[in-house]
């Protein structure tokens, strides 16, 4: 988001939402499964109401710094070096994520169309065209997204709806899953699936409407918390849990099981494209970020060379992996605990601490401008 | 030096420095305009004479600057006016073939050279207005003879003639088909509109055909143009501006809107762009059109263009702006949205049922062009499972006998049919249909019989060809038309993963676009109020109460919540 960037809130929403999505369309209600097993569906109501409690105390801690982000929050805190850190922290999660992300999608996607090519040619087919969108600017692929989500959002609900005649029902139980500490406690750890959050840091000064804010974050949890609980409730029904941890892109396989008579008995590879742009557009606005925070902390105002910079780290990131293994690795732990680490720990306290010090040096509820 | 301005403009480009229009805002600014104004007055402070009072160095003045020893169609006739009697030398300027000769002859030489009663008329010299008497001493208020208001208001049966000073302004005037007369020890010379060129009367239109609505369609005399809208407006609010473009050619540009519907800023806009125009010549709509767009980059048409009145004026009572290129039978309409491109003048006549029916078969007709070859293409290569087992079957044997990859299958077959349509329009319009037939007919069914193509391909080929001709703006079909070949290219490389990623650019750069501050994918990327009809499917009549949201027009409503006000009115 450059400064001059206004975004409404019908397009912040599903900003926010496009993280989710994404993720899901990937494999996040499989990690999710793996957790908490037959208990999913619980979990997932359980920790949408626990990220909506979230959302609403991060409302309130932005209430004293309206149209600041996280990285001018920071500075007001602790200055400069605080600002850089926290900046770096951000850039490198978007980062990271994305490039592991990528990755995997694209290991993904060589299984199932591109035996073989050369995984490097499908990331660097990805890597031209988010370089060529954000060289366009950040408004340009905010309105595709818009243009998008909903119909990648309806393509996950046909999913739920075609495979209804598959669904086995008893499969939710036992409705506990594996018990009750796993599925409230150590479940908790699924709100790593709400890390579209991060995004609510940076939106303040893009919002055309800021009081729009609160609508915006609570609208995109909820519907964060709906679309995963389709998801999972597909994957659930459809699969044994045993095959659902084997399987990359799950969505997808579980898109294989729709038929329509003797005619139609694969329609998973239009499912595909759907989500192949989706995906483009997700990693654009994950660079999209990483840039906007760069240039904000080193106020750098040529933004290509920027954008050529973060498309190589992107790209060499990317191939870091060796092998399937590492990229799970990567994919679900790792991004599992380092988003939880940076949207809930990091990003909450330094609001807090923020908050903390704005009482001692205003001693009352003046607004820092 | 050019090298480092290539790897400039890769890596060192900030995009703060372009150009951008927002509407509403008042993001251009002022003193820019008056800096250029200032400069172009210097540039032309040298050549703006005023009318000389000796007649011999007028006539040797135009004489000089109009080449009349080597132009044949510069007229200079020198006569003698008649005015009270006596006689002034004087003489006419004209353009021969851009005036009504019986016009000059009848209401300009007559009264002014032949004796008549209002020439001859020899009256007092000084004409008392009025007179008051106090103590015995007389006051006359006296108004002294006045050679130029008495040509004026006695010689003149002339329903528009102007009195100018400066000889730019008279040359404009001749320029345009008026005569210029000069008169001995006058400073000032007479514009008197005489035009009378031959011109093509108002046909129906060619290219944009309805079945319920008007059949008439604009002309290339601007004039006609400006009446064809003046006949369906009716309003005194509508307002059409004459601006001259081009530094030789002068042509004249009408900038037309209503003011009490169009919002200032884009009227300032659209005639900001048009006086910092430093062009030589103007020919057409079609060159003004890529001057002032927002961009020409990517071939996307950012102002519509139309030749049917009706349409015209549709847009100006949305809150929109038109110009009107003097010589061009079309219009250009501004902003214009991607939906205005899809948009059918016929739409507005049917009923909106039918309207919607058509439109969503538009869309339809819009991806099949886009699509629908890359789509093949991908399939084929990469996504065997997606076509039904017994489709495939009869498709992978009719590909059997043929020797060439599918790439080049397609290519040759899309190529040929850009050359069948190409040819289509360029030989004589009787021979457009055998043109057709054999091509399309002859050529394809050879092609097949020959195994060079597949027969399959051939129906794709037809299919996007018959899809193409359903998208109603010529300018937006073509730019489908070209980016197809893109999308082939995609799906060849990559199949579905080359579309999606291709598409999702596509999108954006459409996404990126401006017309006139208006984005482009409005009212769905930004999201803005589409209630009203404003969407792309459009609302039954009597709910279509708003204009364009994105417009900013100074009248929100069209109409009023109840239109039909004779439904619901008590008795």
């Amino acid at each position: 988001m450059s400064s001059d960037t206004k975004i409404g809130s019908v397009e912040s929403i599903f900003l926010i939402l496009t993280v989710m999505i994404n993720h899901i369309i990937l494999n996040l209600p499989k990690n999710i499964l793996e957790t908490t097993g037959s208990a999913s569906l619980l979990n997932i109501i359980f920790i949408t109401l626990v990220a909506l409690g979230i959302v609403y105390l991060l409302c309130k801690l932005f209430k004293r710094f309206p149209g600041l982000d996280i990285i001018d929050v920071s500075h007001f805190l602790g200055g400069k070096p605080l600002k850089y850190i926290i900046g770096i922290l951000f850039i490198l999660y978007f980062l990271i994520t994305s490039s592991i992300f990528l990755r995997s999608f694209c290991e993904s996607i060589k299984l199932i169309f591109f035996q073989r090519t050369p995984v490097f040619f499908l990331l660097v087919l990805f890597v031209i065209g988010i370089v060529y969108v954000n060289k366009l600017g950040n408004n340009s692929f905010i309105r595709a997204n818009t243009l998008i989500m909903p119909i990648v959002l309806i393509s996950i609900i046909l999913i739920f709806i075609f495979n209804l005649q598959n669904f086995t029902l008893e499969r939710m139980f036992p409705v506990f899953g594996k018990g009750i500490p796993t599925t409230f406690f150590s479940g908790i750890s699924n709100l790593f699936a709400f890390a579209g959050i991060a995004f609510l840091y940076f939106l303040p000064p893009s919002l055309t409407q800021p009081n729009q804010y609160r609508t915006v974050a609570f609208t995109s949890v909820i519907l964060s918390g709906i679309w995963l609980l389709f998801s999972v409730a597909t994957l659930l029904y459809i699969f044994p849990s045993v095959v659902t941890t084997d399987e990359s892109l799950p969505l997808y396989f579980a898109s294989r099981y729709i038929e329509f008579g003797r005619f139609f008995q694969r329609l998973d590879a239009i499912f595909l494209l759907i989500w192949i742009i989706s995906i483009t557009s997700y990693l654009s606005i994950m660079m999209s970020f990483s840039i906007h925070i760069f240039r904000k902390i080193t106020e750098f105002k040529y933004v290509y060379i920027i954008i050529y910079g973060f498309a190589i780290a992107l790209l060499v990131l990317s191939l870091l992996p060796q092998n399937m293994s590492q990229i799970y690795f990567l994919e679900y732990p790792v991004y599992k605990y380092y988003s939880l680490f940076i949207v809930f720990i990091v990003g909450f306290t330094i609001l807090i601490l923020a908050n903390l010090k704005h009482r001692k040096l205003k001693k009352g509820d003046a607004i820092i401008e | 030096m050019k090298i480092k301005e290539f790897f400039k403009s890769i890596f060192f480009v900030d995009p703060a420095s372009s150009y951008d229009f927002t509407l509403g805002d008042d993001s251009f600014n002022k003193s820019d305009i008056k800096a250029e104004e200032t400069e172009k007055s210097f540039e032309s402070a040298g050549e703006e004479k005023k009318v000389f009072p000796s007649i011999d160095v007028n006539l040797e003045y135009v004489q000089v600057k109009y080449n009349t020893m080597i132009n044949s169609d510069i007229v200079v006739r020198e006569f003698l006016v008649t005015a009270r009697n006596k006689q002034y030398r004087a003489f006419l300027l004209f353009i021969d073939g851009m005036v009504d000769t019986d016009l000059i002859n009848n209401y300009v030489l007559k009264p002014l050279m032949l004796k008549n009663q209002a020439n001859s008329f020899e009256g007092n010299q000084n004409h008392v207005i009025s007179e008051a008497v106090t103590n015995n001493i007389t006051v006359r208020k006296v108004k002294k003879f006045d050679i130029v208001e008495y040509i004026m208001t006695n010689l003149f049966p002339q329903n528009d003639v102007k009195q100018k000073s400066d000889f730019s302004d008279i040359f404009a005037g001749v320029n345009s088909g008026n005569c210029a007369l000069f008169i001995d020890t006058l400073n000032i010379a007479f514009d008197i509109d005489v035009k009378g060129f031959k011109q093509r009367s108002i046909d129906t239109p060619n290219n944009e055909v309805v079945i319920r609505g008007p059949q008439e369609a604009f002309v290339e005399a601007i004039r006609t143009n400006t009446s064809l809208i003046r006949r369906i407006v009716h309003s005194e609010n509508l307002i059409i501006e004459n601006i001259s473009i081009g530094k030789i050619s002068k042509t004249n540009c009408a900038v037309c809107y209503i003011s009490n519907i169009a919002n200032n800023d884009l009227v300032a806009e659209v005639k900001y762009r048009l006086n910092n125009l430093g062009v030589d010549s103007l020919l057409s709509s079609g060159q003004l059109e890529q001057l002032i767009e927002e961009t020409n980059k990517y071939s996307v048409p950012q102002i519509l263009a139309t030749e049917r009145p009706d349409k015209a004026t549709k847009y100006l009572f949305e809150g929109r702006v038109i110009v009107l290129v003097n010589g061009n039978p079309y219009c250009l309409i501004m902003p214009a949205t991607l939906i205005d491109f899809v948009s059918s003048p016929e739409d507005t006549n049917l009923k909106f049922q039918f309207a919607n029916f058509l439109k969503g078969l538009r869309l339809i007709a819009l991806f099949i062009t886009l699509l629908l070859p890359g789509m093949y293409i991908a399939i084929t290569n990469f996504h065997q499972e997606l076509i039904p087992t017994e489709l495939l079957f009869s498709l992978i044997a009719s590909r059997e006998n043929v020797p060439f990859p599918i790439i080049f299958e397609i290519l040759t077959m899309e190529i040929s049919f850009e050359l069948i349509r190409e040819a289509g329009l360029r030989v004589p319009s009787p021979l457009g249909s055998t043109i057709g037939i054999v091509g399309a007919l002859v050529l394809g069914q050879a092609a097949v019989s020959a195994s060079i193509v597949s027969p399959i391909l051939i129906i794709i080929v037809a299919i996007t060809g018959i899809a193409s001709f359903a998208i109603p703006d010529f300018a937006f079909g073509f730019h489908i038309r070209l980016y197809r070949f893109l999308f082939i290219l995609f799906g060849y490389v990559a199949g579905f993963l080359g579309i999606g990623i291709g598409g999702f650019v596509y999108l954006c750069i459409l996404c990126n676009l401006k017309s006139f501050g208006v984005p482009y994918l409005v009212p769905f990327a930004p999201v803005t109020n589409s209630n009203g009809g404003n969407g792309y499917y459009i609302s039954p009549i009597w709910k279509r109460e708003k204009r364009p949201d994105f417009l900013n027009t100074k009248r929100d409503n069209s109409q009023k919540h109840i239109s039909m006000e004779w439904r619901y009115r008590k008795e």
